[in-house]
């Protein structure tokens, strides 16, 4: 029989024992599909939650004048904002589009104008982006934003020098503003003349407030969900964003689930005495190897692509970069195989294997991102997330289903998953050989 | 058929196979005899390649009066498609059917589906298990599941076949239904070579007899040879009218030994028996009597 038979031959009858093992179908398919369903749910409807406890934004500032200058100052002094300094609009994009920042803030050219000039008809004016899961993080930055503006004008205004000229211009401008009748110049002039007693001593905390309160739109702050194909925000693709996020995730969990399993069925086949039978059947040690390797392959590639299907029909969250989604799963995949043996030759007997198995996977969940999503992190924990497969696997995943990563940005995670992937493979392959030559 | 020469196998500090060289002959049932411990799996082992002798050779196949011609060691999986193996632990997978099994192995064996399905039918029948083929294993009892063992290992119908205690822990039906399959590989000019530790079925069943202990090997022959050798005297019971106790007389020629006590006293002879040495006293005799497990 040909190699490619026997493997196959191997490989199905894994299958059919994974479809007969409920704990380990349990992981490798409903867990995970829970998983992304779930949290997508509890995600979606917790739009008006607490939120990140540092946000990482990315900031450009295009005016570059003082005023634009001071507002940024703020942005980075604020502990709630984790804020990193770009040159343009087009940087902070790609920051937040490769997940390197979870929000960005565009600070426009005629910043410093608008806000010297708050009732002079343009209002200032600030940019704010983030990925598809980030509705809350746009609530919750526009939020702080509308508070810095308001504090940032007030600071103007309590210089006495800079109020001065605020309201000279104010005047200066309805002197020659057109379509103003005489009545509504002199009720504005009476405001402006109040202004100039009043708002010298307007408590700080009442000042966005009542900024909001009165007709004045003097400032305006424009959200922009970041995707691959930089398609327009729709309210129902805000919806369905979430799942966006615990897709990728509950792929990763089946993978992992695969992983686990096929990892054990190999201690498994050593304890239950089958190992022997395979060893002496008339076929080479590296089938009985890539036997299992092809039944895990299968088997992730196949609960990989159900859950994106799933995500697709019910969710909508439809794939950007269709051919680097493929890739990036067809890579997770094959990294997952290699860890898989991996995890194969852990333990001796098949609760050593789970057991240390499962520590180590749930730990390069939890640091890679697999539970709780990377931007909920602390930034030293997502640093360590780097040594963890799953964390690559994620961003590969996302990378081609919402972040529309380009073939040259996708060559990081896909290089790193393929690297770690063949590295497990090789040291595991290597010590099952050693152990079954005695 | 199979040849070991001069095999030595160490675990660690344990010696399992002390330099053991024993040939397999083509179409003989040879029964591996020895005690707990002594080697017989190591030496099983090494003689399909599960194991990789320390020192000395494994030859499989054989070129005698027409044989296939073909020699090599079990490394080669070419030379394992002539070899059938049931491992002392019973191998199968318990979530699978005893059909299933067969299926599988005969396919790795091998064959094709069809012929797979075809042998596999065959096989359950053999072994008495074609009402419980859609079975899981895992429900089998311990004779079913030795049975099952034993088919596994016939599946691309083997020139050579060995059993590692095929009948350890079974009930006497299944015990003989095994024994018969032996028998029947035997008609069928198989090499069987099985180890065991009961003596009946070493003598009911082999052509010759290998005694091994401590990795080596102490005898092999015929039974009536090693019985011959290292079962000692016979002795001659008799216990004549009015006596309790019997005399009990060690000798090598028990007949003379009979018909000078019936010329002796003939007439009074109340009883009279021959107790000829067995394979069990060549055993003992050779491996000695103290526990071993
Ligand atoms: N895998 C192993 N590791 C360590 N010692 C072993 C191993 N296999 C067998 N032995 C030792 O080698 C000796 C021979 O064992 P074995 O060949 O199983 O004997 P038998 O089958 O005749 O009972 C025993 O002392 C046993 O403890
Ligand atoms: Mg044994």
């Amino acid at each position: 029989m040909s190699g490619v038979r026997v493997i196959l031959v191997l490989a199905w009858k894994d299958l059919r024992l994974l479809l007969r093992d409920k704990a380990a179908f349990f992981f490798t398919a409903i867990f995970p599909l829970v998983f992304g369903v779930l949290f997508g749910a509890v995600f979606s409807g917790a739009a008006g939650g607490d939120g990140p406890q540092s946000l990482g934004v990315a900031i450009a500032d295009l005016d570059r004048t003082e005023d634009s200058r001071a507002l940024l100052d703020t942005f980075i002094a604020d502990s709630r904002l984790d804020a990193t300094n770009v040159i343009d609009a087009h940087e902070a994009r790609e920051l937040v589009r490769k997940g390197s920042a979870e929000a960005f803030i565009v600070i426009p050219a005629g910043f410093a104008d608008a806000a010297r000039m708050p009732f002079g008809g343009t209002p200032m004016r600030l940019e704010i982006g983030s990925g598809p899961s980030g509705r809350a993080t746009r609530g919750l930055l526009t939020g702080i934003a509308t508070q810095k503006l308001y504090q940032h004008l007030q600071s103007g205004m309590v210089d006495p020098e800079r109020a001065t000229d605020m309201l000279q211009e104010a005047r200066r401008a309805m002197a020659v503003a057109e379509g103003v009748d005489a009545p509504q110049r002199l009720a504005l002039q009476g405001l402006l003349t109040a202004a100039e007693r009043a708002i010298v001593d307007m408590p700080a905390d009442d000042a966005a407030d009542d900024a909001n309160a009165g007709g004045f739109n003097v400032v305006t702050i424009e959200q922009t969900e970041v995707t691959g194909d930089d398609a327009g925000d729709t309210p129902e693709a805000l919806t369905i964003s979430a799942f966006a996020i615990t897709f990728p995730q509950a792929i990763l969990w089946a993978v992992m689930g695969c992983a686990a399993g096929f990892g054990v069925s190999l201690v498994t086949e050593r304890t239950g005495g089958t190992m022997t039978r395979l060893r002496v059947a008339p076929i080479g040690r590296w089938h009985i190897v890539l036997g299992k390797a092809c039944a895990c392959l299968i088997t992730t590639l196949v609960v990989s692509s159900v859950l994106l299907l799933l995500a697709w029909i019910a969710f909508g969250v439809r794939p950007v970069a269709p051919f680097m989604l493929v890739l990036a799963v067809l890579a997770v995949a094959l990294c997952f195989v290699g860890i898989m043996m991996l995890l194969a030759v852990v333990g001796t007997t098949e609760a050593a294997a789970s057991g240390i198995g499962w520590a180590c996977l749930l730990t390069l969940a939890m640091i890679g991102g697999g539970a709780i999503p990377l931007a909920f992190m602390p930034a030293w924990l997502r640093d360590i997330g780097h040594i963890s497969p799953v964390k690559w696997g994620i961003t590969a995943i996302e990378g081609g289903l919402w972040r529309g990563l380009s073939p040259a940005e996708m060559m990081l995670p896909i290089g790193v998953l393929l690297g770690m992937g063949t590295l497990s493979f090789t040291i595991g392959a290597v010590v099952f050989a050693r152990r079954e030559t005695r | 058929m199979l040849c070991l020469t001069d095999v030595r196998k160490s675990f660690g500090k344990t010696v399992a196979v002390d330099g053991l060289s024993l040939e397999v002959r083509r179409g003989e049932v040879m029964g591996l005899l020895g005690p707990n411990g002594a080697g017989k799996t190591t030496t099983i082992g090494m003689a399909v390649g599960l194991l990789h002798p320390d020192s000395g050779s494994v030859t499989l196949g054989s070129t005698d009066n027409g044989g296939a011609g073909k020699v090599g060691t079990p490394a080669d999986p070419a030379m394992r498609t002539m070899v059938g193996v049931a491992p002392q632990e019973v191998a199968l997978y318990d979530e699978m059917s005893a059909r299933e099994n067969l299926v599988l192995f005969s396919r790795l064996h091998g064959l094709t589906g069809a012929e797979a399905r075809a042998r596999t039918t065959e096989l359950l029948t053999e072994v008495g298990l074609s009402d419980r083929a859609h079975h899981k294993v895992h429900g089998f009892s311990g004779g079913m599941k030795r049975r099952l063992n034993l088919a596994c290992a016939l599946v691309a119908h083997p020139k050579l076949v060995l059993l590692d205690e095929p009948t350890a822990g079974v009930d006497p039906q299944s015990r003989h239904a095994i024994f018969d399959i032996v028998a029947k590989l035997k008609a069928d000019g198989v090499t069987v070579l099985f180890s065991t530790h009961y003596m009946e079925e070493a003598s009911r069943l082999c052509d010759r007899v290998a005694i091994v202990d401590h990795g080596r090997l102490l005898a092999l022959g015929t039974v009536e040879e090693l019985i011959e050798a290292h079962g000692g005297p016979s002795i001659v019971a008799i216990r004549r009218e009015g006596e309790e106790a019997e005399t009990r007389i060690e000798t090598s020629t028990p007949l003379d030994e009979v018909s000078s006590a019936m010329g002796e006293s003939g007439a009074s002879i109340a009883e009279l028996r021959i107790e000829k040495p067995d394979l069990e006293a060549v055993f003992l005799h050779l491996t000695g009597k103290e526990h071993r497990d």
